[in-house]
């Protein structure tokens, strides 16, 4: 038995120590990337998700250039929801593809953006001035930034394009300058209304 | 000896049996049921919080899967974590009585009254966490006392039936020099207790954050014990035990959580998250046929009757109603046996009997002064041990003074009444009129 209560100290501070290279370790392992990177170009947005699962990409950063991702949540989850057109985003969370999202949002609207009422903002990003974390109802992180203000992003992320939103040569172009690289670039040109 | 272990299991047994029966009524999932079953597995399956708030942290899902793993996806599997915890509580009210009085009468009337409050049984029927978090949170007390009472100098008048005299030792405790450790370093039982008591910590913590009180409060008396605060040795027992194991199961709690990816720059990230979230939650936030936003003051807990719930009408004559209620009859003692004990423990200049008044405090003034968002009633179930020890104390008392007829007799109305309430708070077909002045009262809100 331990009677010196140093062993105590040191067993408790390593045991927490231990705990964080645990769950890092966790974490990292259950993030998966596809080998080099591939364009797509969809005509409906949950085709994106098939390609996902496809490649088995998991535990994923999406960069999102689209318009304010329908991320309602599952109050009255009991089982799996079904993917349609309007809930990408919150599917391919709910299937652990997606764990954290940066929305992006056009420089010229973001003082409209930050105006609209379905958005609750949780704090500013410590990176930039227009970097603003979002609620959503799964606590996933969501980070509502501009063009300008995004930042490197040191994992391969994965990039989705609503073409009808953002010109897709100009954002290839951004993420080149923010030398941001990505393993899955999905490039949506939707036909008729979404 | 017999006498205590009887009192334990007797206080067990009462407890369990309230919050036991008739367990499977009604059959389905109620109120946050609804939300908290699914998201127990959910989590456990796929790291994800949905359908509950995402705020809280997840040990709640992974003791509710396990649950549900012993007893199936059933009103046991659903309900029977409170049952225990809430029993548990109890009996952890009565010790926690007894550790800070010495005084048998005292640890029988605390743990009756949790044992018997209407409150704290409704709450132990369904999946509040306030319950087995509170057990948690308690459990981490008493360990903590028995740890601190187990020291060769204290800064606590003990239990006089322990035969230490309340007036030996004040606050200064020991010799005031801190420099043998002697809490810390003279008996490896006593270790072991305190680190029990950081384990439980912490899975309170894991629970929710309205622990965090408690928990930092007992950091400070163990360092303030036998000056521990002055010997390196003894401090960085002190912090590190009772940082990192709480900090260590908060972490692990979040498990099934980084296996969707995260790293722990995003758990830090998320936390932050988490405490921003909370400065949103506001009343109109909320689903506004929540019972609970009738009452969103933790100004009234005490001193205000407060009555919401669900009732259904039988008949003319009967109906059934699942009420949180404050009991205010009893509650209402709370402050000024708080204020009892205070100046007793001045008086004595002894910290232990402070402790109950020192811990509702610290938890009260949580909700009082530092947290923005609503405080609705089921809040209060982790501070009715402490409100219970203290009007305990301050009866067994005046009966000392009195005779111990007025102890057994105020026992006696006191259990009485909760028991009569019994049946009205937790759906069982009771007549109207036995209640009318109760349910019929315009501040009642029923859904």
């Amino acid at each position: 038995m331990v009677k010196d209560t140093t062993a105590y100290s040191l067993t408790a501070t390593i045991l927490f120590i231990l705990i964080i290279v645990m769950v890092i370790y966790h974490g990292n392992k259950n993030r998966l990337f596809a080998s080099g990177t591939m364009q797509f170009t969809i005509e409906n947005p949950e085709t994106a998700y098939d390609i996902w699962k496809e490649k088995q990409v998991k535990g994923r950063i999406l960069l999102l250039f689209d318009s304010y991702p329908h991320m309602r949540g599952f109050y009255t989850y009991d089982g799996i929801p079904r993917l349609d057109r309007s809930n990408l985003v919150e599917f391919g969370v709910f299937q652990n593809i997606i764990r954290k999202i940066y929305f992006i949002v056009p420089d010229q609207d973001w003082e409209e953006f930050q105006q609209q009422e379905t958005m609750h903002p949780l704090r500013k990003a410590s990176w930039g001035e227009r970097g603003l974390y979002l609620y959503s109802m799964s606590g996933i992180p969501m980070i509502a930034t501009t063009p300008s203000s995004l930042p490197h992003i040191a994992e391969e992320a994965l990039v989705y394009v609503n073409d009808q939103k953002f010109d897709y040569e100009k954002t290839m172009d951004l993420l080149s300058r923010k030398k941001i690289v990505s393993d899955i670039i999905i490039r949506c040109r939707v036909k008729g209304k979404m | 000896m017999k006498k205590n272990v009887f009192l334990v299991v007797a206080l067990f047994l009462v407890a369990f049996g309230l919050r036991f029966y008739d367990i499977s009524y009604p059959n389905f999932r109620w109120m946050d049921e609804t939300g908290h079953v699914p998201a127990a597995v959910h989590y456990w399956n796929d790291g994800q919080f949905e359908p509950d708030n995402w705020e809280h942290p997840p040990l709640r899902p992974v003791i509710l899967y396990g649950f549900l793993q012993l007893f199936g996806d059933n009103p046991y599997g659903w309900r029977m974590r409170n049952v225990l915890f809430g029993a548990l509580a109890a009996v952890l009210t009565g010790l926690f009585a007894w550790e800070i009085s010495g005084s048998r009468k005292t640890a029988l009337m605390a743990g009756l009254l949790l044992a018997t409050d209407p409150l704290h049984i409704v709450l132990s029927r369904f999946t509040f966490c306030e319950v087995y978090g509170g057990a948690f949170s308690l459990a981490a007390i008493v360990l903590y006392i028995k740890y601190a009472n187990g020291c060769k100098k204290h800064v606590f008048s003990l239990c006089a039936g322990k035969g230490v005299n309340p007036a030996s030792s004040s606050l200064k405790g020991g010799n005031g020099d801190g420099g043998d450790a002697a809490c810390t370093a003279d008996s490896n039982t006593h270790n072991i207790l305190f680190v029990s008591s950081a384990l439980f910590a912490g899975c309170a913590l894991a629970i929710k954050w309205n622990f965090v009180p408690g928990w930092i409060l007992v950091l400070i008396l163990a360092l303030l014990l036998n000056n521990n605060y002055r010997n390196f040795k003894s401090a960085l027992f002190v912090v590190s035990v009772y940082l990192f194991i709480p900090l260590s199961v908060y972490i692990i709690s979040f498990y099934p959580w980084f296996g969707r990816g995260y790293s722990f720059g995003e758990f830090v990230e998320f936390v932050t998250n988490i405490y921003y979230s909370f400065q949103l939650y506001i009343p109109q936030r909320y689903d506004q046929g929540l019972v609970f936003l009738s009452h969103v003051s933790a100004g009234e807990w005490f001193i205000r009757p407060i009555v919401v719930g669900q009732g259904t009408y039988l008949s003319a004559d009967f109906g059934e109603f699942i009420l949180f209620v404050n009991n205010l009859p009893i509650w209402i003692l709370t402050i000024p046996s708080m204020i009892v004990l205070s100046v007793v423990a001045v008086r004595r200049k002894t910290i232990a009997v402070a402790l109950p008044a020192l811990f509702f405090c610290a938890s009260y003034m949580l909700f009082l002064v530092f947290v923005r968002r609503p405080a609705f009633l089921y809040s209060t179930a982790p501070l009715l041990p402490f409100a219970f020890t203290a009007i305990a104390f301050m009866i067994t008392k005046l009966s000392d003074r009195y005779g111990s007829r007025l102890f057994y007799a105020v026992l006696a109305v006191m259990v009485s009444w909760n028991l009569f309430l019994y049946p009205l708070v937790t759906a069982k077909k009771v007549p109207i009129a036995l209640y009318s002045y109760i349910i019929n009262n315009p501040d009642v809100k029923l859904h």
